[in-house]
């Protein structure tokens, strides 16, 4: 498997795992909350008084719009996440093409490379020719 | 442009280096037979993880898929024989066959990425096509961008941040020169309206 399988299959992990989140959350969120506790027979009135005295608390309208702003952010994320990882998998087949060069001057003898490089060195000596370094040369 | 070996700076089709005396022939003595390598990614070293390998190469596929004139190799070594990953590079570039043998002149738009990971040093060089699109100054962007990793002795993670920021550097000039083309298109086609 390459990296383009794996992205894609990466992908719809993320999506399904954020359907399943949305699955989960969205009855919560907009669920009716005023349910009373079910009283048993077998209860005594003390316990009932108990149980009625503390009701659950109603989600309120901010909540159920944070919830749901929460959830479409994450959709947002998981959506951009993936079009990154599908543009970079090349997922749509895009080609770029450089119009030809009609004539080049050959250099030192090479006739498929001229010469034209960058080097860098990452390790070694105290005189070391960093990036950076070359940079400012060139300038 | 810079001589691979001494970095004199010269312009137009000199056969050898002003100073040095450097050229392709010269480097053919001095390297002998061409190593043994493969498509996309050669690790003469052995310090790369083949599942590293298996990941750089889907890289370099993609790469190939995304600018198909273009192939993108890379070469890890343990050490050059007397000389510099420069001169190398230079050497591999022109006799390995890593591309079509009709990849030559203006229609080589190949890159070769060298490591040297004994010396510590890279070396980054493009064909002759594309050197109208892509300046020593990108291909000296896209070796800092991999600069720290490499460092780091992170050699898969510094090839994969160089060979992304050359694609990314690709795909903008290509998208500019696609838009400069059709603006040409538009004026030409207006001017033969007319």
């Amino acid at each position: 498997m390459n990296t383009f399988h794996y992205r894609i299959r990466r992908g719809a992990v993320w999506l399904v795992l954020l359907l399943s989140i949305s699955t989960l959350v969205a009855p919560i969120a907009f669920s009716q909350t005023n349910d009373q506790p079910r009283s048993t027979p077998s209860v005594t009135p003390d316990q009932l008084v108990e149980t009625q005295s503390r009701p659950p608390k109603p989600l309120s309208p901010m909540s159920k719009l944070g919830v749901a702003a929460a959830v479409m952010l994450v959709s947002l994320i998981v959506l951009l996440f993936s079009i990154r990882a599908w543009r970079a998998g090349n997922l749509f087949d895009r080609e770029y093409r450089f119009p030809p060069v009609a004539s080049v001057a050959i250099r030192l003898g090479g006739n498929r490379s001229g010469g034209c490089m960058a080097t860098i060195r990452f390790r070694g000596r105290a005189d070391t020719i960093t990036a950076m370094d070359s940079r400012r040369e060139d300038s | 442009m810079k001589c691979p070996a001494c970095r004199t700076v010269f312009s137009g089709p000199v056969p050898q280096c002003p100073t040095c005396k450097l050229s392709l022939l010269r480097l053919d003595a001095k390297f002998g037979a061409v190593p043994r390598h493969t498509r996309y990614l050669s690790d003469r070293s052995g310090r790369l993880p083949l599942r590293e390998i298996k990941k750089l190469r889907a890289l370099l596929r993609i790469f190939e898929k995304k600018f198909p004139q273009s192939l993108f190799s890379v070469f890890v070594t343990n050490g050059v024989p007397s000389g510099s990953i420069s001169e190398y590079a230079f050497w591999l570039a022109n006799r390995t066959g890593f591309s079509s043998i009709e990849a030559v002149a203006g229609d080589n738009f190949d890159l070769l990425l060298g490591i040297d990971v004994e010396a510590g040093m890279a070396a980054l060089i493009i064909g002759y096509g594309l050197e109208n699109y892509l300046t020593e100054d990108d291909l000296q962007a896209a070796l800092a961008v991999a600069e720290n990793a490499f460092r780091a002795g992170d050699v898969s993670r510094g090839i994969r941040e160089c060979v992304e920021c050359v694609m990314n550097r690709m795909r903008e000039i290509a998208r500019a020169s696609e838009a400069h083309k059709r603006v040409g298109d538009l004026v030409a086609a207006g001017a033969n309206n007319r």
